[in-house]
């Protein structure tokens, strides 16, 4: 397998040799990785005291992490499912981006609840007392089909580009790292018959994780949807959940655009024109949030039903701020910064992203959190200061954890492969060698 | 700085505006104080101080506020209790503990809220003339009657409570569930009708309640008897049950799960057997 010798140059700056701000950048997601560990040390020696969580609010941050990046992950693989199979020519730079925020998050995710679970040495009853009419267990099913299709799809498209990378003989690597190469490329040198298999596979597996990410997201969505809590009964949630993935997942693609064309110097690769195609899509998105966003505060609103009241005039009293920024600015300012093709330069596309994503996170919040805070039944023994949620050190600690392990495994990966693929960029049409 | 980028920053700036809760922030709450006075079957008596405010037409509790109990007209302290969730602080009233009386023989309670940063201060107190209720359930003449007595004390003279009205109700889950009603005589006696129809529990079990309610003199009063005169209840389980409750999922819901996880799984299957092929493919092209 042969390739460009500039493309491979350019697509693979931190394979050869590492920067000192590569050190640098990764030492400070580490430091913050071992303050959540400290944390996380806290939190099982002294048990969940340490935490906000109490008999009103048991779910806390930590579910909020938990759909946050489980929301990325499916977002990731819708847009990366959707990528491929739509051919979209200047889907390229972007595909590889996508399909790794799909596994980096789908492997985070899982550890916030674990964060949460009280008695985490009888998690395997899960495994072993399973009940198929649960809800968490259609969850623990589906996270785990999910991961592995995932991962499937992921060394898919990876293959071709180990290959390319084991026959580039100016290569300045170790040898071990020339072996991963070899051993992860299954020998392939790009016959046709080759290409042919490969092709197939990577569109039948696009189809089934876009199905999957659906499916999968939608279970989530019905762990709260199927309770009679106020905030969460609701028939729209599992569409609603699904459509606000999207929308976070195009935040951060949209950012981690950013973020490595600036880094690794892309701006021959990644352009404009990637920012404003994926910046539409983030304006459409927004568009579908919003309705669903509405549509299910409405008939509450409008239904009066005590329990939903008391929760409404919860989020525009004590959450009024929070609630605004998340359901009004969160998603009309992306609208109006992308959609003014004025505003439309990749520093602003980027500012839309990144507030479309804190506003995401907050709903998540906002979903969570005051519900618990208004149960549907009344709890007993409840005291005053047990009713109102408020995150502790530990908790953010663990969720920064989250974000800078995120941003770690990132970088390991740009050490071992490239982040744009490179067999995407040699335009080879893989619909030609189908037909 | 471009012109579009100090555009964005002012949007930026309106909506900071625009989400800032500080008008809520610096709003003076004047709260309301409820004080009530109960005494339950037992002759426990209890103080609750209710501490609310009013926004937007809507009653909101104020928790965790310090409410200060007293009694008599001299203010003695009784108690200092923080409100819970609900807003309201309570204090049992120890039988031992001799309330000072007042010249027209009531007890005074009075309660306040000294205010802090943006809450105003508030009080609240209430007289309670000291009322004893008996009550008795029996079948007379084959009917369900219940006898009420009702008198107050004054210097060891009992005086019989006439022209006032009670009401008798029979507990429920939730709240107590009005029956029948009706005003003492000027022997303090009360004899009503209760109701045959009025469902128990399994067993025709109804706890009767009787109470003076929210009563400006006598505050709230109550005693129950327990009797067999409900309708027993038969609880009748329904053709659906819940599903998610039972030993073992319903068929449906397996065969859904067994057909998408087999289409799922042999999906992946292809994959892998696609890798095989490659690696296959591989060291064909290699011993060629």
């Amino acid at each position: 397998m042969q390739a460009d010798n500039k493309l491979l140059k350019d697509l693979t700056p931190e394979i050869e040799g590492t920067k000192a701000s590569w050190y640098i950048t990764f030492s400070i997601f580490f430091i913050i990785f071992v303050i959540g560990i400290y944390g996380l040390v806290q939190q099982i020696s002294k048990g969940h005291i340490v935490t906000g969580m109490r008999d009103n609010v048991v779910w806390g941050v930590y579910i909020v992490n938990f759909i946050f990046f489980m929301g990325l992950s499916y977002a990731g693989a819708i847009l990366s499912g959707a990528l491929h199979l739509f051919h979209t020519s200047w889907r390229r730079p972007i595909i590889r981006l996508a399909e790794l925020i799909t596994v980096i998050s789908l492997v985070i995710g899982p550890f916030f609840i674990f964060f949460c679970i009280g008695r985490l040495d009888r998690l395997y009853f899960l495994f072993i007392h399973p009940r198929i009419q649960s809800p968490i267990t259609w969850d623990v099913i589906a996270i785990c089909t999910d991961l592995v299709g995932c991962f499937i799809f992921l060394y898919l498209s990876f293959i071709e580009d180990f290959a390319i990378l084991r026959d580039y003989k100016e290569l300045e690597v170790p040898n071990w790292k020339k072996k991963v190469y070899s051993i992860l490329s299954l020998g392939f040198t790009g016959t046709e018959q080759q290409r042919k298999i490969i092709a197939s596979a990577r569109t039948i597996m696009a189809t089934m994780i876009i199905a999957i990410a659906i499916i999968v997201y939608s279970v989530l969505s019905w762990i709260f949807g199927v309770t009679l809590q106020p905030g969460w009964h609701s028939t729209i949630f599992g569409p609603y959940f699904v459509i606000s993935a999207v929308f976070s997942g195009t935040g951060i693609l949209i950012i981690l655009m950013w973020i490595f064309r600036k880094i690794y110097h892309l701006e021959n690769y990644i352009t404009l024109r990637h920012f404003k195609n994926v910046g539409v899509l983030l304006i459409v998105v927004s568009a579908f949030y919003g309705y669903f966003t509405f549509s299910d505060y409405l008939t509450k609103w409008y239904g009066s039903v005590k329990m939903d009241s008391l929760l409404i005039d919860k989020l525009f009293s004590d959450y009024y701020s929070l609630f605004i920024f998340a359901n009004y600015v969160g998603i009309l300012l992306p609208i109006i910064i992308i959609g003014l093709p004025k505003f439309r330069t990749i520093r602003n596309i980027t500012i839309a992203a990144a507030i479309a994503l804190v506003a995401l996170w907050i709903n998540r919040y906002l979903i969570v959190v005051p519900t618990l805070e208004t149960p549907f039944l009344p709890i007993q023994d409840s005291r005053a200061e047990w009713v109102h949620y408020s995150p502790t050190w530990v908790e953010w600690s663990l969720t920064l954890a989250g974000i800078s392990v995120f941003g770690m495994l990132f970088m390991l990966v740009s050490k071992i492969a490239p982040i744009i693929s490179i067999s995407e960029m040699q335009e080879i049409d893989e619909e030609e060698l189908l037909k | 700085m471009k012109v579009h980028q100090y555009s964005i920053l002012l949007i930026l700036n309106i909506v900071t505006l625009f989400t800032s809760n500080t008008g809520y922030a610096q709003e003076k709450i004047s709260p309301n104080l409820k004080l009530q006075y109960f005494k339950n079957t037992d002759d426990q008596r209890l103080l609750k101080a209710t501490l609310t405010f009013t926004q937007k037409r809507n009653e909101k509790p104020l928790p965790n506020r310090e409410v200060t109990f007293y009694a008599g007209s001299k203010k003695e302290i009784l108690a200092k209790i923080i409100t819970n969730e609900k807003g309201t602080a309570s204090i049992q009233l120890s039988n031992d503990y001799k309330l000072p009386l007042e010249k027209d023989g009531t007890w005074f309670f009075s309660s306040d809220f000294t205010g802090k940063d943006s809450i105003d201060a508030a009080s609240s107190e209430i007289s309670i003339k000291d009322v004893h209720l008996e009550m008795t359930a029996n079948l007379v003449d084959s009917i369900k009657t219940i006898n009420l007595k009702a008198y107050t004390s004054d210097n060891g003279k009992n005086i019989p409570v006439s022209g006032e009205a009670i009401n008798i109700f029979a507990a429920r889950m939730f709240n107590p569930l009005p029956i029948i009603d009706g005003t003492f005589d000027s022997n303090g006696t009360l004899s009503l009708e209760f109701p045959s129809d009025v469902p128990g529990d399994k067993d025709g079990n109804l706890t009767i309640i009787a109470k003076f309610d929210d009563h400006p003199t006598f505050g709230n009063v109550e005693k129950r008897e327990v009797s067999q005169w409900g309708i027993p209840s038969r609880y009748q389980e329904p053709n659906t049950h819940r599903a998610l409750w039972t030993k073992g999922a319903p068929t449906w819901m397996i065969v859904a799960l067994t057909i998408m996880l087999i289409g799922v799984w042999g999906h992946y299957m292809y994959a892998i057997i696609c890798l095989i092929r490659i690696k296959r493919s591989a060291k064909k092209e290699k011993n060629n």
